[in-house]
């Protein structure tokens, strides 16, 4: 019989160290998960049982030798299969991209965790190419949401989301070029970053957009986000946009202290006055803010001057930077692409060059008018999504590039931003809010999360169908507040 | 109507244009964005960056700070 799963990194490498638990049955009780609900949630493509097994023996034999590489020792992961593997294909859930891409080599972001004594399980399920919609007529598992099988668990991030909440996986990498990190884990009640632009190596990674595309840490807390972080971070001279700037210490950021004097700016113009944006997202996002504010933060109304415009400029950059990428299979091979990635993509026809580069003078202009609003607050504090998870059935990417969004910004202007949970929905879905940072202001993003997540305990919540078989703590912090709940009984 | 038919020839040609000769169905399902997506690009063109040039995608990984603001990273 395989131990229960610790909810947490933390709490698994505690118990690691505290020889309460190996890695051989911590990665076994991964795997028989997966054996048991995977099948109706669609999280992984590629399982790699006998490498994670071999490497969670490895982990518990450096272990014995007294060998503690990192915290991530030991610890069962997963990675988006756009990101190359040297175990398993990188498919980018697609018939279109070639079976050999990534040469059967690992990216380096894969690379920094074995090195770190990570445990890769497999390769999580994606949307097509990292921007598509999957239909149902794909050769590839069918991503759900964990808490709810009828709605989506949005994308293109999905499965390492799916496996993150379902206690599939500890923690993973995901992708972010208008979302793609954030969106799904709100969508899924947990923690994800993406970083600034740069500062995770992309080299060994399919590109979906040459100057938005980022790599980041999902996991249930910003806590664990940050001992990923601390592992992936850093430059890559095979990535010519890795950052040279040398990597923060993001764990030891994150728990560097409180928010007392932290300004947060609270946009209320196009982020919160949106008729589409839904009131219960709104609560959750304002309850945060007092939640934070509680904690010694002090709370200002701001203006984010061109949001919309900014979020737009990252539409036109995206889908014309994945056009120019795919232009040539689109031609001569526009059936093998999934029905809605292709209508998605072709949709870049419609701009011009002059848009495009529009489109760049938009995103310089935004970043200077930010100079501005960073001027008077150190973080914002916004929305993640217009709504919860959306029924499958009208999930709708097209609609998407027309309504107000709320990642699309902080993408265009390369800024760090983490999606936090902060609550359910009437209908037990999953809400969350999005703390957004300076450049190159991770520890100070992961640490609002933290200290939000020392306080309350949405992100320790399990969906009830994997509950079964994972540690149950409601908060890891004697002084958590009794957390408002949309409906009593959710998580 | 006329604005309707000139948006789908509008959208067909740049469809064309990019390599694409698709469908009746499918042309009528992506162009449905076409005036929704030329109104996002033209309000863009509407702005008036100033002398900013294009962002520099390299520049965005290597600056600590945002224009305009003296290196002091957090």
């Amino acid at each position: 019989m395989t131990p229960a799963l610790p909810l947490t990194i933390e709490d698994a490498a505690a118990a690691l160290r505290a020889g309460a638990v190996t890695s051989t049955a911590l990665t076994r009780t991964v795997l028989d998960r997966i054996a048991r609900l995977d099948g109706g949630l669609g999280a992984y493509v590629t399982v790699c049982e006998a490498g994670a097994l071999a490497a969670a023996a490895e982990a518990d034999a450096d272990f014995a030798r007294g060998l503690d590489r990192s915290p991530l020792q030991g610890i069962p992961l997963v990675v988006k299969d756009v990101i190359a593997t040297r175990d398993a294909p990188t498919r980018a859930n697609s018939e279109v991209l070639d079976p050999g891409w990534g040469a059967g080599a690992d990216a380096p972001v894969v690379a920094r965790l074995r090195a770190a004594g990570g445990v890769l399980v497999g390769k999580s399920t994606t949307n097509e190419f990292a921007c598509g919609l999957p239909d149902g007529t794909e050769r590839f598992p069918f991503p759900r949401n964990p808490w709810n099988p009828e709605h989506t668990p949005m994308g293109s991030s999905s499965g390492t989301a799916i496996a993150v909440s379902a206690g599939l996986a500890l923690g993973g990498l995901g992708t972010d070029t208008g979302g793609s990190v954030r969106g799904p884990a709100g969508a899924n009640g947990h923690t994800g970053l993406k970083v600034t632009f740069g500062r995770v190596p992309k080299n060994g990674v399919v590109p979906c957009a040459f100057s938005l595309d980022t790599v980041g840490p999902m996991a249930r807390s910003a806590f664990d986000c940050a001992l990923i972080l601390d592992v992936v971070a850093g430059h890559d001279p095979g990535d010519r946009h890795s950052s040279p700037l040398p990597a923060g210490r993001y764990a030891e950021g994150t728990r560097g202290g409180g928010v007392e004097g932290l300004r947060i700016g609270v946009p209320t113009r196009y982020f919160l006055d949106s008729p589409l944006l839904d009131g219960e997202v709104r609560g959750g996002v304002l309850r945060a803010a007092g939640e934070l504010a509680r904690a010694g933060a002090t709370l200002t109304d701001v203006v984010v001057p061109h949001a919309r415009e900014a979020n737009d400029a990252n539409n036109v950059t995206f889908l014309s930077e994945a056009f120019a990428y795919h232009r040539k299979n689109l031609v001569d091979r526009w059936d093998e692409y999934g029905r809605a990635t292709r209508e998605l993509l072709a949709r870049a026809a419609f701009f011009t060059g002059a848009d495009y580069v529009q489109a760049q003078r938009v995103r310089a202009l935004f970043r200077r008018r930010l100079a501005e609003v960073f001027a008077r607050v150190d973080v914002l504090l916004t929305p993640v999504s217009l709504t919860a998870a959306a029924p499958i059935a009208s999930a709708d990417m097209a609609a998407a590039l027309t309504r107000p969004g709320f990642h699309g910004p902080w993408n265009a202007a390369g800024l760090p931003a983490a999606a936090v949970p902060c609550g359910f929905t009437s209908a037990g879905l999953p809400l969350s809010f999005q703390v957004v940072g300076r450049p190159f202001g991770e520890s100070t993003v992961l640490r609002v999360a933290d200290v939000y997540q020392r306080h309350t305990d949405w992100h320790l919540r399990v969906p009830p169908t994997a509950r079964d078989g994972i540690h149950r703590r409601v908060a890891h912090q004697g002084d958590a507040r009794a957390s408002h709940t949309a409906r009593e009984g959710a998580g | 109507m006329d604005d309707t038919n000139a948006d789908a020839d509008a959208a067909v040609r740049a469809l064309r244009a990019a390599g694409l000769w698709l469908s009746c169905a499918e042309i009528g399902r992506i162009g449905a964005r076409y005036r929704d997506l030329r109104a996002k690009a033209d309000a863009l063109s509407a702005l008036d960056p100033r002398d900013d040039p294009p962002v520099d995608a390299a520049s965005l990984a290597a600056t600590p700070v945002l224009p305009g603001e003296e290196e002091d990273p957090r």
